[in-house]
């Protein structure tokens, strides 16, 4: 049964936002509206949008955890979990107004993964009214999808299907791609010696936008760090890049995507199980094939 | 007018056979269909042979056309000798070597060396490449012209040629619905500017390009999408610096009485509306 028939708990952008910490915030911002194409929500703060909804990336002070937010179906289906996370000792902590406001969110908890990753679980996302207008026509359709780096796979893999709900829909080594809804996955685990954000990836509305933005990066000089390419598992497009200050950023477009109706498959990690075309990955170590 | 109805092979003279047998099957993805002494003959699709490398100069490139039949031949010959191209008939060898049933030679108006043939031989075999480059088959080339309004005018007037798209001056035409077979290149004297295959899809492209970047194969443009007929590619160098295309997706023009050519402006972004940029068309 395929993911999007199930009574998920999620709602159908589970993917709510993604909590950036930034050495330099003005710095941040100036790539977020110049080259990811994004449009600032706030000028008090550095919050951006990338489609209807009223803020999807946060910048924050450096000495903040970085977080990614999982939208529920609704305050039902997220007192429910959170009451689920608490009996089984999972330390959850429900955010007040003002942490709620600045996440563009009506109600919040925040939790922890085994890595040690900020997970915050909210619900009511707050859509802009506005239509969504950045000043580069970057084609962006949503802040779609995150790798996130693993301490110990098999204990976050655990976490997240047995606790938060999420499906494993294939594996490539050991990195781990989880499904919440129809699409292909909306977090992947990378295996790591540490923690945090690995990627974060924005959806472009087609293949033209994804080969515009890829030399648009080039003559940017923007490093390249993998692709542009085929991510085997998904058959999304993908080129992964550089900020200035190490952190990476992705387009995808996943119009092709391979949508799950299936048991998850085994890969073996090579390069290109990790990227159809065989584009190799530069400097990232979590997505250099072995 | 002479009624051109599709390309058919290209012959390109080389001091190594060797290299580019081995460029054109290891690299390209062609298939050898025959070796004669001094030349090879490589497949693409159904036909019988789509690229002939032989012992040469190589500065000795040569496209040819097919032609309805003999009749449409002599016809063609008529018409190149009252305009004052002389015309070669191909002898019984040099069709044999051409595959062919007949064939005439001549210059164009720049100096190319252009072949008009009748009844090229098809093969029985199925086409499989030793690389898995997806190719579907030879599709067209780009030509070198010295004045691409008056080498416009001669395929356009002399032969049934139709003007898709400009480029600045630069025509690409068409001899049948595919946007284009014959794309003419500003340069300095003639030769063949690029021969192009297609491929099956995007996938097959740009799995091309890391492939021969990773054999140290220059890539000259691309990957791209031209903004004119609409196509994926990528431009690459081979033996002798002939330059070789995979594309994919190339527009049909279905309505002829309808279609109107647009002018693109001679900027990089007329060939590639991704923004890659070309090193074999000087902009």
């Amino acid at each position: 049964m395929s993911r999007s028939d199930a009574v998920t708990p999620f709602s159908d952008q589970p993917l709510a936002y993604s909590r950036i910490p930034m050495p330099s915030l003005a710095m941040a911002a100036r790539f977020a509206i110049d080259v990811l194409g994004l449009e600032r929500s706030d000028e008090r703060e550095f919050s951006f949008r990338s489609d209807e909804r009223r803020r999807s990336i946060m910048f924050t002070d450096e000495a903040a955890p970085p977080a990614i937010g999982i939208a529920l179906a609704d305050d039902e289906a997220l007192v429910r979990l959170a009451e689920t996370l608490s009996s089984r000792h999972i330390s959850v902590a429900e955010l007040d107004g003002e942490a709620c406001r600045r996440r563009a969110v009506r109600r919040c908890f925040s939790i922890s993964d085994p890595t040690g990753h900020s997970i915050e679980l909210v619900a009511r996302v707050e859509l802009s009214a506005r239509r969504f207008h950045p000043l580069r026509d970057s084609g962006l359709a949503g802040f779609s999808t995150v790798g996130l780096r693993s301490r110990d796979i098999d204990a976050d893999v655990r976490f997240w299907c047995e606790t938060i709900g999420a499906e494993v829909a294939d594996r490539v080594g050991d990195i781990t791609y989880l499904r919440f809804d129809a699409a292909h996955h909306r977090i992947a685990l990378y295996p790591s010696d540490r923690g945090g954000l690995l990627y974060a990836s924005f959806a472009v509305k087609s293949h033209d936008d994804l080969m515009r933005n890829a030399y648009l990066l080039e003559e940017r000089q923007v490093r390249i760090v993998h692709g542009p390419g085929l991510e085997t598992v998904s058959n999304r497009m993908f080129v992964r890049f550089q900020a200035p200050d190490g952190a990476v950023f992705a387009f995808e477009f996943n119009g092709n995507e391979e949508r799950g109706d299936r048991r998850p498959r085994q890969f073996a990690l090579d390069r290109y199980a990790l990227c159809a075309w065989g584009s190799p990955c530069r400097d990232v170590r979590e997505l250099a094939a072995a | 007018m002479i009624e051109l109805i599709d390309i058919s092979y290209v012959r390109l003279g080389t001091p190594d056979l060797g290299l580019a047998e081995d460029f054109a099957t290891r690299v390209l993805g062609l298939q050898v269909g025959e070796r004669g002494g001094k030349s090879v003959y490589l497949r693409s699709d159904q036909r019988a042979h789509t690229l002939c490398y032989y012992e040469g100069d190589p500065r000795e490139q040569t496209v040819a056309f097919e032609v309805r039949d003999a009749a449409a031949l002599d016809a063609a010959a008529s018409v190149l000798e009252s305009i004052g191209h002389p015309v070669h008939r191909g002898t019984a060898s040099e069709c044999a070597a051409r595959k062919v049933r007949a064939f005439i030679g001549f210059k164009d108006p720049t100096g190319n060396s252009v072949e008009l043939v009748a009844r090229p031989e098809m093969s029985g075999k199925r086409y499989y490449g030793m690389r898995d480059a997806g190719i579907t088959g030879f599709n067209h080339v780009g030509l070198n012209s010295t004045d691409p309004v008056r080498d416009e005018k001669f395929w356009t007037t002399v032969c049934n040629a139709r003007v898709s798209d400009r480029i600045g001056d630069i025509a690409l035409m068409r001899v049948n619905a595919i946007h284009h077979t014959l794309a003419l290149a500003p340069a300095k004297g003639p030769g063949i500017q690029h021969v192009n295959h297609q491929v099956e899809s995007n996938d097959d492209v740009m799995r091309s390009f890391y492939h021969l970047t990773e054999q140290h194969v220059p890539i000259v443009f691309g990957p791209g999408r031209h903004p004119t007929s609409g196509a994926r590619f990528l431009y690459f160098r081979g033996p002798n610096g002939m330059v070789f295309e995979y594309s994919v997706g190339v527009d049909e023009i279905q309505d002829e009485a309808a279609h109107r050519p647009r002018q693109f402006g001679f900027e990089p972004t007329s060939l590639c509306m991704w923004g890659s940029k070309s090193n074999c068309v000087p902009m």
